[in-house]
């Protein structure tokens, strides 16, 4: 009777896996395990053997119906869950239930990107307040009142002394007045200018800020950084210039360029056939702004850079207008 | 400031070495931005002067001239639309076979039934100016037939130069043409510096007295009698036109000439109309009325520094000149200013009566205290030559007396240290010889006297700065920064404590993105309505100035962004919308800046799952929002998080269908289905689920330390309980029950089911739950288990007035 059993199990999971459908299962269920079923026989016969056999064949017995009753289920299930054709072969060309694909905006990636730069050169991540005190945005940062630089900052005014930060640098001095050297800090962060928007001006930008005090710190440095930095972020092949510039609070103060990432500096139209991008200004502290933090500038020098996040994220990720960032359409950013 | 300079014309103070191109890059590469580079003018091939004979009406079009033009012994008839023709008049004409700058050909053309053989031209044609008003008329003294290129001279390479706030020595021809001479160590060529004076002495003529000297450190006046105002000349007119200026008249436009040659802005007067034939420096008094010479009457204030003369105010010094003694035609004697103002007391001018001229942005910027003298002497002496006249002796210089050159100690060892080079101090000294500083050798170091017209260099960085330009920031070679090298325990708590928040912020981005949702950046600028629309007890916080209404308040919550983020998309038929966006709000404070807490706020529309082939859509509802909240916590490692009916009065969301998340207690946030209210405001048609999440509380609890926990030793008992609750009865309700009956030996408890309808009472529903219980010691025994079970039927029971489903 064991081998009698034996031999149903392996001729009811054959035809199991030929069924096409659930009928077909249902069939197979009543031939084996039905009231007249080929298995329900066997089982019954099973009190009619020795007394001392019982308890092994009752055993297989009931494995078999369990093994059976187990791959009928789980064909049923997979006929059930459709794409099966007739003939027993899932078509699989239709289409798949796609996860849906979320995604982070590409402001937050090139932050992340940038970020993981510079902690890798041992810079630490710190940020301040977007409404600041004309004080930390100007005075401390060597613009007093009266300064023509305010004119190409406008500024939105939250009271007399109380501005939207029009740079990240005011958290350069927040920084240096609760830290001695060596800082090395940058600041990613929102920033706002008064300035109607345009197709290539907005009141609303991303920017990182750099900060770099210590013995010693030179321009040669702040080259060197920029370059890894910029090999980093865009390929080895990255180039990056310096042009004199002027900025109250670094002295001397360049404007540096990256060699363009979208032609390697041949010209094209995204660098106006220039070779270059203006990516933003750097230079060495102004002993002036140590002043304000009560750092002596005969025993610490240190350099300073700004970018623009939005600038980056254009050139890095291919997108040509400065609204795409804050307009947010989904059919731009899902998925990516 | 942006500058324009004809090549041509800043040629007269130095030779340009280099092509164009070079020389822009050399520009650049030293600090001076240049924007642009323009072609003015042209070859003129093919153009003459001509000499308008007669005009008379065309036969058969009123608005145009039948035109007689002597072009050098050959008479041309020429017809012509400009209103501004006259018999007598020299004008510039285009011979047929001749193209404009534009590159249209002149044809002989019949226009209306009339020949015309060329055109006479505008500035605009000719590609002079921008006026198109009417023709250019030209000096009555040249001859007609002459080649216009030897009136207008050749094409004009114009460089348009961007010249920063610290660089006011740059505002000039002169000063663009001493960079140079550094760049290429040529000769500079300044302007002349001798005028013949002829008339009688200038103090018998005019006065000036300076009663704010702090304002005006330095007044320098001259008198040029018997001048005939008039026209410029055309080498005048085209120099300043190219440069961007118009012209005006001949005394005029050599005030704007000197301006631009050699940056000193000068105000020429009419003498005759100044009462007391003298000038009186001093401050507006308080609401002093006065008509500047754009034809607007202001209201002043003490701020503003004021030119007088013995009754009244005549201009506002540093900004603008006044009407009632602005040189007319009848002018006769002129008196001439040339002052240097102080920077700031101009600024607070400009602000005051907001108008910025070219003066005032270059007064604003620093003026050399030593130029007004050469200044006014070059513009007599032009004004001499093209208005005539006599020039007065002598000068009126009211000044304070201006210290010595100030004297900078500069170490060699400190432009090595700051910039990272190994230059030595000769190479040092030749550089800045070549921008004009002095220097002599003081041991091993540099003593730099610094030149009158580099007022901003006064410390030795800014000295530094200049050796590194003109040595050239290219030749500095990269090096890397030193790594890292503060280890101490402060350095590294702070850096714990730095990187703690942050690696939150980025757990809850990658959470979010991870579990579909789109992240969005939306401006922190709003209207104020939005807010009181969505959190109308809190105040906003406001700006004073802002571009808009709608751009007028810092926002206190995402929620309404993220909306407007909801309707732009929906109305771009995007459906089954997931988005969420992690950023700053602002709450306004009693005093000082606003605090700025980080909020997520989540928003949903549309189905749970994208749309399949095999199947009807679901829509999104309360309990995926729900789900996805608290996973969202737990991911985050927050402890104990639940949901609590909401209790709080909350216009951004429907009563009904919200829920409180708490993390360990704290109220960490809310969630549900926006309020019709709202959505009305939006115009959204369609349910938005949104939750807005504290990240204050996410952040100060939440932790990644994950630890892993052996698997079971002992196996676990499985208990199903179904039981028939009145419908107040929560889930939550249940939950605390079986848990604070079963003890540790509970593992987990599981809703499976709930069920209302016929087999039950109503106002009552059916909650089925499974249970599994677990030791860490021993294999449970079934009774046991029994007991625990019981015991948690017993409780709900007598609490709920539970009873168990058969
Ligand atoms: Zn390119």
């Amino acid at each position: 009777m064991v081998q009698e059993a034996e031999a149903i199990e392996a001729r009811a999971l054959e035809e199991i896996a030929r069924a096409a459908d659930p009928s077909d299962l249902e069939d197979i269920r009543i031939r084996y395990m039905g009231k007249n079923g080929d298995l329900t026989r066997v089982l019954r016969s099973v009190g009619k053997a020795d007394p001392k056999d019982r308890p092994r064949i009752g055993q297989r017995v009931n494995q078999a119906k369990k093994t059976i009753g187990e791959a009928l289920e789980a064909r049923r299930a997979a006929c059930e869950a459709g794409g099966e054709s007739a003939a027993g072969a899932l078509d699989v060309t239709l289409p798949g239930r796609p996860p849906p694909l979320g995604s982070k905006h590409p402001l937050t990636l090139i932050r992340e990107e940038v970020t993981e730069i510079f902690r890798d050169m041992g810079f630490s991540v710190v940020d301040g307040p977007e409404v600041e005190w004309d004080y930390y945005n100007f005075e401390a940062l060597n613009i007093p009142r009266d300064h023509p630089a305010r004119d190409t900052q406008d500024t939105f005014y939250l009271g007399s002394d109380i501005v939207l930060r029009t740079h990240t640098s005011p958290v350069q001095v927040r920084v240096m007045e609760q830290q001695k050297p060596p800082v090395r800090v940058i600041v990613p962060g929102r920033t706002y200018r008064h300035e109607n928007p345009d197709a290539t001006h907005a009141f609303t930008f991303h920017q990182c800020e750099g900060l770099y005090v210590d013995k010693g710190v030179t321009m040669a440095q702040l080259k060197g950084d920029m370059t890894y930095f910029a090999q980093r972020l865009f390929g080895g092949k990255v180039k990056v210039r310096f042009l004199p510039d002027f900025f109250p609070f670094t002295e001397p103060s360049v404007q540096y360029d990256f060699s363009c990432v979208a032609c390697g500096g041949v010209g094209c139209r995204i660098c106006k056939y220039s070779g270059w991008l203006e990516i933003s200004g750097a230079g060495m502290v102004d002993p002036a702004v140590f002043g304000f933090v009560d750092y002596d500038p005969e025993v610490y020098t240190g350099y300073a850079f700004g970018m623009g996040l939005d600038r980056l994220a254009m050139f890095k990720y291919g997108i040509d207008s400065i609204h795409m960032f804050l307009e947010n359409d989904l059919r731009q950013l899902e998925g990516n | 400031m942006v500058i324009k300079v004809p090549l041509s014309w800043l040629q007269a103070y130095c030779d340009v070495p280099w092509s164009v191109e070079e020389l822009v890059d050399r520009l650049v590469l030293s600090g001076l931005e240049v924007d642009g580079v323009d072609t003015v003018g042209s070859d003129f091939e093919g153009f003459v002067v001509g000499h308008v004979d007669r005009v008379e009406r065309h036969p058969n079009a009123d608005r145009l001239s039948l035109c007689t033009v002597d072009v050098g012994g050959e008479s041309l008839q020429v017809i012509c639309g400009a209103p501004n023709v006259a018999a007598g008049q020299k004008v510039p004409v285009a011979r047929v076979g001749a193209s404009l700058p534009g590159g249209m050909e002149i044809r002989k053309a019949k226009i209306r039934g009339v020949e015309s053989f060329g055109m006479i031209c505008s500035e605009a044609e000719l590609n002079l100016s921008d006026d198109h008003e009417g023709i250019m008329v030209l000096e009555a003294g040249i001859e007609p037939g002459r080649p216009l290129q030897d009136v207008l001279g050749g094409p004009e390479t114009v460089l348009s130069i961007d010249v920063g706030t610290n660089r006011p020595d740059c505002l000039s021809l002169v000063g663009v043409a001493r960079e140079i001479t550094a760049l290429s160590g040529g000769e500079l060529r300044l302007p002349s510096g001798v005028v013949d004076e002829t008339g009688p002495p200038v103090d018998t003529l005019a006065s000036v007295r300076v009663d704010a000297p702090d304002d005006c450190p330095r007044f320098v006046g001259r008198v040029i009698t018997g001048v005939r105002i008039g026209p410029s000349p055309d080498w005048l007119k085209s120099r300043i036109e190219a440069a961007g200026i118009r012209s005006i008249s001949n005394v005029v436009d050599v005030t704007n000439y000197v301006m631009l040659e050699m940056g000193q802005p000068l105000h020429a007067y009419d003498l005759d109309r100044l009462a007391g034939q003298g000038i009186v420096v001093r401050r507006a008094r308080e609401e002093e009325a006065f008509t500047t010479l754009d034809g607007v009457e202001r209201t002043l204030d003490g701020e503003v520094l004021m030119i007088a003369d013995h009754e009244t105010g005549i201009g506002v010094g540093g900004v603008m000149g006044g009407l009632d003694t602005e040189i007319t035609p009848e002018t006769d004697r002129v008196f001439l200013e040339g002052a240097c103002f102080d920077a700031v007391r101009v600024r607070r001018s400009s602000k005051a009566l907001q108008l910025q001229t070219d003066a005032s942005r270059r007064f604003e910027r620093g003026m050399d205290p030593e130029l007004q003298g050469e200044a006014v002497v070059r513009a007599a002496g032009l004004i001499a030559e093209v208005a005539g006249g006599v020039v007065a002796e002598g000068m009126i210089d009211v000044r304070t007396p201006a210290g010595p050159d100030p004297v900078i100690r500069l170490r060699v060892s400190r432009v090595n240290g700051l910039l990272g080079t190994g230059l030595d101090r000769d190479e040092i000294a030749a550089l800045l010889h070549r921008l004009r500083f002095g220097v002599r050798p003081e041991g091993a170091d540099l003593e730099v006297v610094v030149p009158s017209f580099r007022r901003d260099v006064f410390r030795e960085v800014d000295l530094i700065e200049e050796v590194a330009r003109l040595y050239g920031y290219d030749k500095i070679e990269p090096a890397a920064s030193a790594p890292p090298r503060d280890d101490s325990a402060g350095a590294r708590e702070r850096e714990e404590d730095r990187r703690g928040k942050q690696d939150d912020q980025r757990r809850v981005r990658d959470a979010m993105a991870g579990f579909g949702f789109t992240e969005v950046v939306t401006h922190s600028l709003l209207h104020p309505d939005l807010n009181r629309l969505i959190d109308p007890s809190r105040p906003s916080v406001m700006i004073d100035n802002p571009l808009s209404p709608e751009l007028s308040a810092m926002r206190t919550s995402l929620a309404a962004s993220v909306l407007g983020v909801v309707r732009w998309n929906a109305n771009r038929k995007v459906r089954d919308i997931r988005i969420f966006e992690a950023g700053r709000v602002f709450r306004a404070k009693e005093e000082g800046l606003p605090d700025e807490p980080e909020q997520l706020c989540i928003a949903v529309t549309g189905q749970r799952h994208s749309p399949h082939w095999d199947g009807p859509p679901e829509a999104f509802d309360f309990f995926d929002l729900k789900g996805l909240a608290e996973a969202l916590l737990g991911r985050l490692g927050l402890d104990r998080v639940e949901t609590v009916p909401y209790d709080k009065v909350d216009p951004l969301f429907d009563a009904d269908r919200t829920g409180e998340l708490l993390a360990d207690g704290v109220r960490a946030g809310r969630f549900g289905a926006v309020s019709h209210r709202v959505l009305d405001r939006y115009e959204i048609r369609e349910p938005v689920w949104m939750g807005v999440i504290d990240c204050g509380v996410l952040f100060g609890q939440a932790s990644d330390r994950r630890t892993y926990r052996a698997p079971p030793k002992y196996p676990a008992v499985e208990r199903d309980l179904a039981i028939v609750v009145p419908e107040e009865v929560t889930h939550r309700d249940i939950l605390n029950e079986i848990r604070a009956c079963s003890g540790d030996l509970l593992e987990s408890v599981e809703l499976f089911d709930v069920y209302r309808g016929t087999q039950i009472a109503a106002r009552s529903k059916s909650m089925a739950y499974a249970m599994r219980f677990r030791s860490e010691e021993r294999t449970l025994t079934d009774a046991e288990v029994t007991r625990l079970q019981d015991k948690v039927l017993r409780r709900l029971v007598s609490r709920y007035r539970a009873e168990l489903r058969s």
